[in-house]
């Protein structure tokens, strides 16, 4: 027996339900029944996919589409969405600056545009963009933003995600702007932009907000050519992401609340061709400033392009401490393996640690096994080492390193790339040198 | 603030009641309105939603609570979370969750069972039977409607 109770629902909730089906099958639900006849039209938003409209429909999208923001003119939109991740749009693409225009009239909450495929946008975003007092998220993808002449205004913005955005003059300044203008922005996240307004020979983006809470920044490999730096003020951030290998500065101030960091950026060190030299004192200052402003965080990943720098880093002045950090993912090769300990010893108060190793073309280094950092012996309690390899020498000897000098250890995983036949053996032996009696070690394969 | 003020007793349609943490209970609106204006007491009455279902509202709700913590690591656990928590559930369960959603004012639940219902229907006939809807339609009548809106009912 089928129960009856969804058609009892309002139309409001059963529109809700049609607003999360793809949007060629909330149309079909017109041939339903009487009552269905024309719920679509009232589903409260519009969510646009290339293959809803197969290319010979064209005309009939444009009206569908015509049609569905026109009839709600008067009501509120929660949800744009408009993804093209192939050719068959461009022909009715040039009516989506109208649309989006329209759909902010409306008080759409949720704007998303991606357009992909595409080398060079001229998909403009409208102007009201800019002022909108509904919009909660606003994602963009590939599409060009003209500078607002007025003062930014979006006071309900919470989510901005803006991926290689063109713009056609003062990138950097309009973006900016966009920051400013949000009142109580929390997320957001900034990809490959294309700025082409490098006058300055260090252009530097200021990204400024007291509501701030997760932040992220990336750069294509490739795709950056005109390098700026960054500047991040947010006194309330928890969550920063910064990948990217292009800026030669990254700044950061007021981050005292910050949890969790992710991180891969070389500082446009290149090792190659220009290492970080001992007489390089604004680089050095640069990553000094960097370590320090983050230096509170309790969380952190880092890349093997970090720790080249600051292996190189180390070498002229000290790492500075991270007294919060507890949780620490870190990717080691064994030609930086000099580093290990004294990376750990900025941990004086680490708990957990990950290791993902891997075997460097470059010469392998020895650890100065004489050193022991402080959260070896005080507070480190589990460690993981992945990617080893048996028959390969200096991570099996950084393992022992950390099973000989770990006193409060509590567990260690192990894993290897290679079948191991043998597992036992080797937990035998290494139960045998344990410092940690209490130690369990895992390993897999 | 006492500890006694940072708990409120939600009571259900039928009568039972569930003592939850102040932060967790406001992420509904409709109780947040109701603290705000002071109308209630510690204990508020949900004489729409039976203990069954507020049960499956808090647990939604405490998992969703704002923790302190950081500000990125849960979102992909608390999606696979929210996966979860839809996952099995029959159709009447899913109907009176939506209702509940709606009521209580909770705008994420909402959006994440009307997604359940709409990930459950993969294609326009299985919707047509999940909902169980009878269609009144001549065929005459069907084909105008599909005439209008070709693009969408062609395959």
């Amino acid at each position: 027996m089928k129960d009856d109770r969804f058609s009892a629902l309002p139309d409001s909730l059963i529109t809700q339900i049609l607003l999360c089906l793809p949007t060629k099958d909330s149309v079909r639900t017109s041939a339903l029944s009487t009552r269905w006849r024309n719920l679509w039209l009232d589903v409260p938003g519009l969510v646009l996919h290339p293959t809803d409209f197969p290319s010979f429909c064209k005309a009939p999208a444009k009206n569908f589409i015509d049609r569905f923001l026109k009839f709600n003119s008067e009501s509120r939109l929660e949800k744009f969405k408009f993804k093209n991740n192939c050719h068959i749009f461009h022909i009715i693409i040039d009516r989506l600056k109208e649309w989006v225009a329209t759909a902010i009239d409306c008080g759409i909450e949720n704007l998303n545009i991606e357009i992909k495929n595409v080398m060079y946008s001229r998909y403009y975003m409208p102007m009201n963009i800019y002022k909108s007092k509904t919009l909660v998220s606003l994602k963009l993808a590939k599409v060009e933003l003209e500078n607002p002449e007025f003062v930014v205004s979006l006071p309900c913005l919470k989510i901005m995600h803006l991926e290689d955005i063109f713009h056609n003059l003062n990138g950097l300044l309009n973006t900016e702007k966009l920051i400013l203008g949000c009142l109580v922005l929390e997320d957001l996240n900034l990809v490959s932009s294309h700025y082409d307004d490098v006058r300055t020979p260090a252009p530097l983006l200021r990204v400024r907000s007291h509501t701030l809470k997760i932040f992220r920044l990336k750069c294509h490999p490739g795709m950056c050519e005109n390098h700026y730096g960054a500047e991040i003020d947010a006194p309330r951030l928890k969550y920063m992401s910064v990948k990217d290998n292009h800026s030669d500065r990254i700044v950061v101030k007021n981050l005292s609340s910050l949890f969790k960091i992710d991180i891969d950026t070389n500082f446009n060190v290149n090792f190659a061709h220009s290492p970080l030299r001992a007489d390089d004192l604004t680089k050095r200052d640069i990553i000094h400033d960097f370590l320090t402003g983050i230096s509170t965080v309790r969380h952190m990943i880092i890349s093997q392009h970090n720790l080249k720098v600051l292996y190189r880093y180390s070498k002229l002045e000290p790492i500075p401490k991270f007294h919060n950090l507890s949780h620490l993912q870190v990717a080691f090769s064994s030609s930086m393996l000099q580093l290990f300990p004294i990376f750990l010893g900025s941990c004086p108060n680490l708990k957990k640690l990950i290791v993902n190793f891997s075997v460097s073309k470059e010469p392998d280094q020895q650890i100065d096994v004489n050193y022991v950092p402080r959260c070896l012996s005080s507070t480190l309690d589990c460690v993981e080492i992945n990617k080893l390899i048996t028959w390969e020498k200096t991570g099996m000897k950084l393992v022992r390193y950390i099973v000989e000098n770990s006193v409060v250890l509590m567990k260690l995983n192990l894993s290897f790339t290679n079948p191991v036949e043998d597992l036992d053996i080797y937990e035998e032996l290494l139960t045998a040198i344990k410092r940690s009696r209490r130690c369990r070690v895992n390993l897999f394969h | 603030m006492s500890k006694s003020e940072k708990k409120i007793v939600l009571k259900s349609l039928d009568n039972e009641a569930f003592e939850v943490e102040k932060a967790v209970a406001l992420q509904s609106q409709t109780i947040w309105v109701m603290c705000e204006d002071k109308c209630v007491g510690n204990e508020i009455p949900l004489e729409n939603v039976t203990g069954q279902i507020l049960a499956k509202v808090i647990d939604y709700c405490k998992k969703h609570a704002v923790v302190d913590g950081d500000g990125d690591e849960s979102s992909e656990e608390l999606k696979n979370w929210d996966t979860e928590f839809t996952k099995n559930m029959d159709q009447s369960t899913l109907f009176n969750m939506i209702l509940a959603a709606n009521y209580l004012n909770i705008k994420s639940l909402l959006n994440l069972t009307c997604q359940a219902v709409a990930d459950k229907t993969k294609t326009i006939d299985e919707f047509h039977t999940f909902l169980n809807i009878e269609n009144n339609f001549t065929p005459e009548e069907e084909a105008q409607i599909c005439q209008e809106n070709l693009w969408a009912f062609d395959d």
